[in-house]
Order: structure tokens, then C-alpha cells, then sequence
């Protein structure tokens, strides 16, 4: 058996080395620190009831206004992602809020649980989900096998995330721009290869006459929006995905919702309620606060991002260094892409509704530690790909029209950290999700399982090794 | 390489059953040499030392973050490593190989370690994963145990998202009866509180069938333990003895602290059941007893048909269980803040006038805190001392009276609870409305709150009473916003001990 080192010392450190004493202080300080403030409000909440419901009411104007720093901003995000929602705060529909529907009816969603943090703690804080918690969505309301099934991923790192799609985003339309204008100048029809840091995403047709045709692009919509968030890569933006979440799992349904409610009425989204300001009929408006979901995208922004704290015993260390070359070998690398540059690592959270400033800050340095870097070492492309019909949804369930087996391409970074895998949880282990790869990834597939039992085990170990530092804390 | 079914430990198993028929009868540390430790190996993952000192404590929680770290990566080099790990044979723990901290951490892991079907986890005939349960077989729902029980630290709470969905068709969400995951800490003081209960109750009745007899008259009587009234038995000098005035507690007068309607007397039979039902990981004493509506149909030594035999062997489940019972006890921290600290006391006051202290029995004394775990083929018993053995902050004699004094908020005692909270049918002969008075302490770290979890607050938790509970609820619902407030300071004082960790 290979052992690994630290032997009879009373405190090894197999995976890395002793934290030196003023970090170790440092991280005490911080996690005693945080624990104090809760149990703090905690008491605050008891004394007068809703105090928590103000830790989450941030008005738009405020921010515009300057009103707050960016460190209050990320507490405001952090008290939103795991602030129980409550009857008071307007938690489920038609005063019927209990008890909890796991199976969601249709697009109105369900309700799952009362907080962010209920379904987001695997690995730690702003972690990943369970199969327990698995979503149920876009069902009857009763059969579990009307629903699609999606495993809560992690969290932390959605800032380079979404930058780096906002980036690949921004370079697929210059190139539609740019073949728009050269068809329109040479009066000829023009082809262009659409590529994003490296990442090809097909051709773009643009006729003579300007016209565009889309029907050659691949795992990107046809407004070659790269959409990075959601299993199915169909939610642009944290912003988004905040409300989204909201409003599925609790009732929870943001201002902005409503107003576009208002303009363009979604009730089977949303609800039938007489008024556009109360759409789901349960007495309370401005659920969700245009402000808070700016703070929620700028407190996600600024999470920590996963790491890859490889193996410290010497003869695991090989093994990792094996697995990290057969990771690229046998074509993972393909659509895991180890890495994508970073240009630009300021963030600009714009509001919706208002002509405020964007709130700026910068993705390398601010909030907490520790940083993607300008390489990002994500792991995806952030492209979608067919994963053939064995992983492939009951239907298709997108109103983007993804077919059913199509996929955005999971980020591995953090994977150690966020089991179950894929996308309904159905893999316990790495090499288990592995295994249950198809369509697209069936060549690679293949090679893994052509693979010699110890080079399968070391591509085991290179994956173990995405993860995320350990951070100290006090349970809540 | 696949853990879990290696007939090999079924053959040492056998061999170990062969020596103590032909040899002296009972395993103890006198056959020692002829048991070594099979694969069981504890990992420094956790631990029962949780240091006072914050630095101290900080530099284990990472010490052990990194060993599970490293452990995984030899699971990986390793197919089963982890699996294996917990492994222990109920033979090698008869024969003194293991102590309290080593069965300790062999549990843990156990608790933390991902089932898959390498192991066993579901069976031949159910899907991978099934959210609903069908029937008693259960889910599977969970790769884990820590999968439900995390909020508020070790062994902790789930939240409603993780609510089991139990006993329905597999399909229906109508179906089901939901039930939160409780958190698990005290566990240990909670059973040796009940048995001492039951065996209060079963003395009265003994006494009394014997007084009965001997004045040949029949004789109705009250029936407590602890103080906690469970109504009127009557003995006949025949030795009949009527029930049916009993309250809250079954006719075999046996309190059965666990599950959230009080039908499961002991942490063993909860673990061994939790691990059926939520994961398939089925015990060998299960599958020798056989119930095919538990462990399925296919009978033999692998009744859910997956190809995976002793799935979790007999010691596995003693290491499970004792890891359960040393955990640490709950705790009350006032608020610092002066003016809190006033309401705090006033709302402990008012927990006892508003009637809330009717159920939820501030205190139970302990008169034993020894834990024992008695042998199911033969053995002798384990005995823990929860005094001394447990993981701090752990139960304590008081310093003047000696007494083990346990702030429990529970009677152990079932009542109803109104039709609010009925549930769609009723349980191993308790009626759909009735559960029994859960725990209060370390309310703070458990939320949400009532049986299916659908309270996202104390206070709505309070307002869903009814049933017995109508009146104090009646009671709290009459006071103005101000006057509420003390007795939600207090039921937040009610937490756990503060405590370092990674994970």
C-alpha cells in the first residue's frame, strides 16, 4: 500500500503545508469573526422581527447614488444567500406556501426549500448540491417523472465565469459585425469560422442581401450570446441567475420580474394575479428588490475560485503528473478546456432599470481569496456539445429549444468538492461520470475505458485534485 | 478489487463463529490472537479531540481536512480504499482490538463515506436514485449520511430540501410522507434518558401486577417516569393489565426516543434503517432477519439482488452506532448583550407559563450515563461512558448534586398535535396527527423546523402547534409583537457549541 507521508506526526499535512501562524490567525479571526455577526443577528431577528428581511433590502437608487462600498454590497449578497425567505417576504404563491412542492409545475417552478444556502453547501460555504436536493423541474407538480432532474452545482468562481463569456460573447459578434459589413461592402456572401479563444463555436453565413444564416453555428445560440450559467448554458448572467433561482425555489419574484410583467405578461411563469405588481397573489410586491439582486451578481462575482491542490506524498504526486497528460491524451481536454485567458478582469455590474453607473471592481484582487488569475483553469469551454441520448432529458425543456441531449460544457475546476456528478447527479464517483459520457464525448469516453486500470486511476487522482482551499468556519 | 463483496470476510466471519462454538463459548480478549484487524483503518479524518483553544482547534480541523485529502487520492489509486477502511468485523471489536476512539473515527467514516453500487448502495430492482420512496424498501436518496445531516456542524440538521420523502409509491410526491432530518448530537443521552424511562415504567407495572396478586385486587394507578405522566394503567390479580388508558407511549410501555413519530427505541436500529432505506446498504442482521418489504425480494444472503453480499457488516454497525452515541450534547448561550440577556431570562420564564414547558420538559435527570450496546450474536456488551468517553462538550454531573441534569425541552412522550400537522397516514400503530415532543435543544442550528420542515422560523414553528398544543400556542399567538419577542430570544440561546471546521 502506498502510504502517505506525515507518519506519527500529531499534525500532518499531507495535502499541503501548516498555514504559517499569521495566516492561521488571520483565518480564525475571520471565521470566529462571521460567527460572532450571525448569532449576532441572529439574536437582532429574535428581539425585532424583520431585521433579516432588511439585510436584504437594498434599493437600486442606493447604489446608484454610491450609497454603498463594495464590502457592504458583498455582505448585503451574503445575508440574501442565506436568508430563510418567510411568509413575510412574500415565499411561495396565493398564501399557499407550505407544505414544500418538490415537483415544479411547469415554468412557475415549485417550492424547494427557504434558502440559497439549503441546497449549496457541498465542499463548504457557496458549495454544491446533493441528490437530495436535486431540483425537480419543469414538471406536473406530483410525478417525479415529469421533471427534469439538475444536480446544484457550486457557486464560487461565477465572476471569471461570466467574464470570460461576456469576452467570447463580445468576439463572436465583432466577427458577425465584421462579415456584415464585408458582405454589404463586396455586395458577395461571407462565411465565417466563429472562434473564441480558441474555442470554435462553427461558421456564420451572412447573404449578400445581409441576411444571416445561423444553422452552421455550434453550442452557441443563434444571438451568439455565450450563455454560461445553467446546465443547459441558457442564462446569460448572474443577475439572472439569481432571479431565476428565486422564483423557482421559493416564490420569490424580483421587481424587475414584475415590471417586465407588466410590459410583457409571462403568467405561466409568473402567475395570474390582477395586478402586475403582485403576479403570484400572495399580498406582498417587490419581493426581490432590483438592488439586491445587483448585490447578490457582485457578491457571487467575488467569491473565492477553485484551486488545484494536487497530492503531497511523493509517489501520488507522479501518479497526478500521469493523469494530468492523459487528461489531454485521451481528448478531455477537448471541451474541458484546461484553461481560458481572462482580457479584461474589471467587473461591471449594470442595473436594469436605472441609468446608475455600473458597479466596478476588479475580478483579480477584490473579495475573497484566492483568485482564478488571468488564466482561468476552468476546465470547460463554455461551449454546448451533445452528450448522446443516454444523458440526454426526458424532453427537451428549454424555451431556447436546446435539444434535450445538448449540454453546456461542465467547468471542472472544483470538481473534488461538488460530488454527485453530471447533470441529475446520477454519478457518485468521477470515474462513474465518466463512464456515462456520450455523443460527443464518446471517442474520449472510449479512451478512458481503454485505459490500463492505473492510468484510469491516475486520472482519477489529476481530477481529485480540482478543489478548493480549505477555509475554516463555524457551522450555521 | 470491488469492496464490500468479498466473500473472503464472509469466510473469516465464519471461522470467527466456529471458534467461539468450539472454544470457550464467548469472545473475549482471551481470543485475541487468534483475530487481527482485517481492513478497518482509522484515518485521522476526525476525531473526538475538539480542543478549547481556538488555534488548537483550528490546526485539527485543518490536519484533518488534509488527511481526507490525501485519503482520496488513495481511493483513487485504490478502488474501495475508503470503503474498506470502515470495514470492521464485529469479531475484532469482541476481541478488544479497537477502543472507543479508534470505533469513533472507523464510524465517522463510515458517516461521511460515499456509497455507489460498487458497494451495494440500491438494488437489483430499483432505479440508481428515487427521490420518492416506494414502500418500505425505501429510496435510494443519498450517497451519504453527512448528504442530510450537515446544518450546524457534524452529525447536524437537514434542510428541507433534503426531507425524506418516505413510504410512497416512488413516483407520486402525494404519495409520500415527508420528514426532516433531525439533527443527531445527544443522540446517546436521549436513548439512555428512554431507557431508563421504559425500565421506570416497566418496575411501576411489575410492582403493581405484584401488590395486585398478593391482595387479589385490581388496582388503577398513575403511570410516570421522570416525572412525565403517561396516564392510568390498570392490573388485574390475574396478571392482566389494561393499556388503554395509557398516554403517549406504547403498551409495552418501551419509550422510543427516535423518528419523528417516536417508533424506533434505539440509535442502532435507526442507523441500520436509515442506511436501508436512504442508501440500500443493507446490514447483515437485516438481511438475516429477512423481511422481504425491507430488503427486497430475491432472499439468500443478498435479498436486494444487486451482487453485492454483507453489504454492512454487523461491526460496521456497532462502529456507526457508538459514533452516534459519544457525540457531543447541545448547549445554551444566553446573549451577551445586557438588555438581551433580561429578555432572554424573561422568555425562559416564559417558556414555562405560556405551557410550552408542558411537553417540552426543560430538564429529564440522568441517572446512568453509561451507554451500553448490547451484543446481538452472543457477545458481551459495549459500554461507553458518555461522561467521560463523549465528544465535549459532553454530559456532566452536576457539581453539587452529582445528578445529570440533561436540558432536553422533551418528555419523550407522544402527543397530538392537531390536524394542522396531520400527516396523510398514520405509522406503526401512532395516528397520523401524533409525534413525539422533539427535542428542543440546539433548536438554533436545526432549522427549519416540524416534522416535514415546513417552518422557516421559531415562531412559525409556534404557531403551527395545535392539538395539546392549541393552548400555549393559543397563548404565544394573544401577545402583542414586544411581548413575543422575550421567548424567541430564549429558543435562539438554545444551540450548539462553537466549533472550527473546514468541511
Amino acid at each position: 500500500m502506498l502510504l502517505a507521508v506525515g507518519g506519527e506526526d500529531p499534525v500532518p499535512w499531507p495535502g499541503t503545508q501548516a498555514p504559517d501562524d499569521a495566516e492561521l490567525n488571520e483565518q480564525i479571526e475571520d471565521a470566529l469573526g462571521l460567527n460572532e455577526l450571525e448569532r449576532a443577528e441572529e439574536y437582532l431577528e429574535a428581539w425585532e422581527k424583520g431585521e433579516d428581511a432588511e439585510h436584504i433590502f437594498v434599493q437600486q437608487e442606493w447604489i446608484d447614488d454610491g450609497f454603498w462600498d463594495l464590502d457592504r454590497l458583498f455582505q448585503f449578497g451574503d445575508a440574501l444567500f442565506g436568508h430563510e425567505f418567510r411568509a413575510d417576504d412574500g415565499y411561495g404563491h396565493e398564501g399557499k406556501p407550505v407544505p414544500m412542492q418538490r415537483v415544479h409545475e411547469g415554468r412557475r417552478g415549485g417550492l424547494d426549500t427557504f434558502s440559497c444556502a439549503g441546497c449549496h453547501f457541498v465542499g463548504g460555504a457557496d458549495g454544491a448540491g446533493t441528490i437530495a436536493q436535486n431540483a425537480l423541474l419543469l414538471g406536473d407538480g406530483e410525478h417525479l417523472d415529469s421533471a427534469v432532474v439538475r444536480n446544484p452545482p457550486a457557486v464560487i468562481g461565477l465572476g471569471p465565469v461570466q467574464a470570460l463569456a461576456t469576452e467570447m460573447t463580445t468576439d463572436l459578434q465583432l466577427l458577425r459585425d465584421g462579415a456584415v459589413m464585408a458582405a454589404d461592402e463586396s455586395g458577395q456572401a461571407q462565411t465565417v469560422q466563429m472562434l473564441s479563444k480558441g474555442v470554435e463555436f462553427g461558421r456564420l453565413t451572412v447573404s449578400a442581401e445581409g441576411q444571416l444564416d445561423t444553422s452552421e453555428l455550434e453550442g452557441v445560440d443563434a444571438d451568439l450570446v455565450v450563455k454560461p450559467f445553467g446546465w443547459k448554458g441558457n442564462i446569460p448572467n448572474l443577475r439572472r441567475a439569481v432571479e431565476d433561482a428565486a422564483r423557482v425555489h421559493f416564490g420569490i419574484q424580483s421587481h424587475v420580474l414584475a415590471l417586465e410583467h407588466q410590459a410583457n405578461p409571462d403568467p405561466e411563469a409568473l402567475g395570474r394575479g390582477p395586478d402586475w405588481f403582485d403576479p403570484d397573489e400572495d399580498g406582498r410586491a417587490r419581493e426581490l428588490e432590483e438592488g439586491i439582486l445587483t448585490a447578490a451578481a457582485v457578491y457571487l462575482a467575488m467569491l473565492e475560485s477553485p484551486q488545484i491542490i494536487p497530492p503531497h506524498d511523493p509517489g501520488l504526486r507522479d501518479r497526478w503528473a500521469n493523469g494530468s497528460a492523459l487528461f489531454d491524451e485521451i481528448g478531455c481536454n477537448d471541451c474541458h478546456r484546461r484553461e481560458l485567458p481572462m482580457l479584461n478582469a474589471i467587473w461591471r455590474e449594470y442595473s436594469d432599470t436605472t441609468e446608475g453607473p455600473p458597479v466596478e471592481f476588479n475580478l483579480l484582487s477584490d473579495g475573497e481569496h484566492p483568485k482564478s488569475g488571468n488564466r482561468v483553469q476552468l476546465f470547460s469551454d463554455l461551449k454546448r456539445h451533445d452528450m448522446g441520448p443516454e444523458l440526454a432529458d426526458p424532453f427537451e425543456v428549454s424555451q431556447d429549444s436546446i435539444p434535450a441531449g445538448v449540454f453546456l460544457t461542465r467547468p471542472l475546476w472544483g470538481l473534488a468538492e461538488s460530488p454527485p456528478y453530471l447533470h441529475d447527479g446520477r454519478a457518485a464517483t468521477i470515474p462513474e461520470a465518466i463512464a456515462a459520457h456520450g455523443g460527443e464525448a464518446e471517442a474520449s469516453r472510449d479512451a478512458f475505458t481503454a485505459l490500463s486500470i492505473d492510468d484510469r486511476a491516475d486520472l482519477h487522482v489529476f481530477l481529485l485534485s480540482l478543489s478548493r482551499v480549505p477555509r475554516l468556519r463555524v457551522p450555521q | 478489487m470491488t469492496a464490500g463483496n468479498t466473500r473472503g470476510s464472509r469466510g473469516a466471519w465464519t471461522l470467527a463463529l466456529g471458534l467461539t462454538l468450539g472454544g470457550c463459548g464467548d469472545l473475549d480478549g482471551a481470543n485475541a490472537g487468534f483475530i487481527s484487524r482485517d481492513t478497518a483503518q482509522p484515518l485521522g479524518t476526525l476525531s473526538r479531540a475538539r480542543p478549547a483553544d481556538d488555534r488548537e482547534q483550528a490546526l485539527t480541523a485543518l490536519a484533518e481536512d488534509a488527511w481526507r485529502r490525501e485519503h482520496r487520492f488513495l481511493d483513487a489509486v485504490d478502488p474501495g480504499y475508503l470503503f474498506r477502511s470502515t470495514r470492521v468485523r464485529q469479531v475484532e471489536i469482541d476481541a478488544g482490538l479497537w477502543n472507543a476512539e479508534e470505533l469513533y473515527q472507523l464510524g465517522g467514516q463510515l458517516f461521511s463515506l460515499h456509497f455507489s453500487a460498487a458497494v451495494g448502495m440500491g438494488g437489483g430492482d430499483q432505479p440508481a436514485i428515487r427521490r420518492f420512496h416506494e414502500g418500505r424498501r425505501g429510496g435510494p436518496d443519498a450517497t451519504r449520511c453527512v448528504s442530510c445531516h450537515w446544518r450546524g456542524g457534524l452529525v447536524g440538521a437537514g434542510d428541507a430540501a433534503d426531507n425524506a420523502m418516505l413510504r410512497g409509491d416512488g413516483n407520486r410526491e402525494s404519495s409520500t410522507i415527508p420528514r426532516n432530518p433531525p439533527a443527531l448530537i445527544g443522540a446517546g443521552v436521549v436513548q439512555r434518558l428512554a431507557e431508563e424511562m421504559s425500565i421506570e415504567l416497566r418496575t411501576l407495572q411489575n410492582e403493581a401486577l405484584a401488590f395486585s396478586a398478593q391482595a387479589d385486587y385490581a388496582l388503577r394507578l398513575p403511570i410516570t417516569a421522570k416525572g412525565v405522566d403517561f396516564g392510568f394503567i390498570t392490573v388485574h390479580p390475574d396478571g392482566e393489565v389494561e393499556h388503554h388508558e395509557l398516554q403517549g407511549v406504547d403498551s409495552d410501555l418501551i419509550i422510543k426516543p427516535f423518528g419523528w413519530k417516536g417508533t424506533i427505541p434505539n440509535i442502532r436500529d435507526a442507523a441500520e434503517d436509515a442506511l436501508l432505506i436512504h442508501h440500500g446498504m443493507q446490514s447483515e442482521t437485516l438481511v438475516i432477519v429477512g423481511d422481504e418489504s425491507r430488503v427486497g425480494p430475491f432472499g439468500g444472503d443478498d435479498p436486494d439482488g444487486d451482487g453485492v453480499v454483507e453489504e454492512i457488516l454487523e461491526g460496521q454497525v456497532t462502529a456507526l452506532t457508538l459514533f452516534l452515541a459519544m457525540q457531543e450534547l447541545p448547549q445554551e448561550q444566553p446573549p451577551e448583550d445586557s438588555h438581551l440577556l433580561t429578555l432572554w431570562a424573561r422568555g425562559r420564564r416564559d417558556f414555562e407559563t405560556l405551557g410550552c414547558a408542558d411537553c417540552h420538559t426543560p430538564s429529564l435527570v440522568l441517572d446512568d450515563p453509561a451507554y451500553i450496546l448490547p451484543h446481538r450474536y452472543g457477545g458481551s456488551a459495549l459500554r461507553v461512558d458518555l461522561s467521560t468517553e463523549g465528544v465535549e462538550p459532553r454530559v456532566q454531573p452536576d457539581a453539587e448534586t452529582g445528578e445529570y441534569t440533561i436540558r432536553l425541552y422533551s418528555d419523550l412522550k407522544r402527543h397530538d398535535m392537531g390536524e394542522a400537522l396531520t400527516e396523510r397516514r398514520g405509522e406503526a400503530g401512532v395516528e397520523a396527527a401524533t409525534f413525539i415532543t422533539p427535542p428542543l435543544w440546539g433548536l438554533a442550528r436545526s432549522r427549519p423546523y416540524l416534522h416535514d420542515g415546513r417552518a422557516a422560523t421559531i415562531e412559525e414553528a409556534i404557531l403551527l402547534h395545535g392539538g395539546e398544543a392549541a393552548r400555549a400556542r393559543d397563548r404565544f399567538a394573544s401577545l402583542s409583537e414586544v411581548d413575543r419577542a422575550p421567548l424567541r430570544i430564549f429558543l435562539t440561546s438554545l444551540t450548539r457549541a462553537r466549533r472550527l471546521v473546514t468541511q
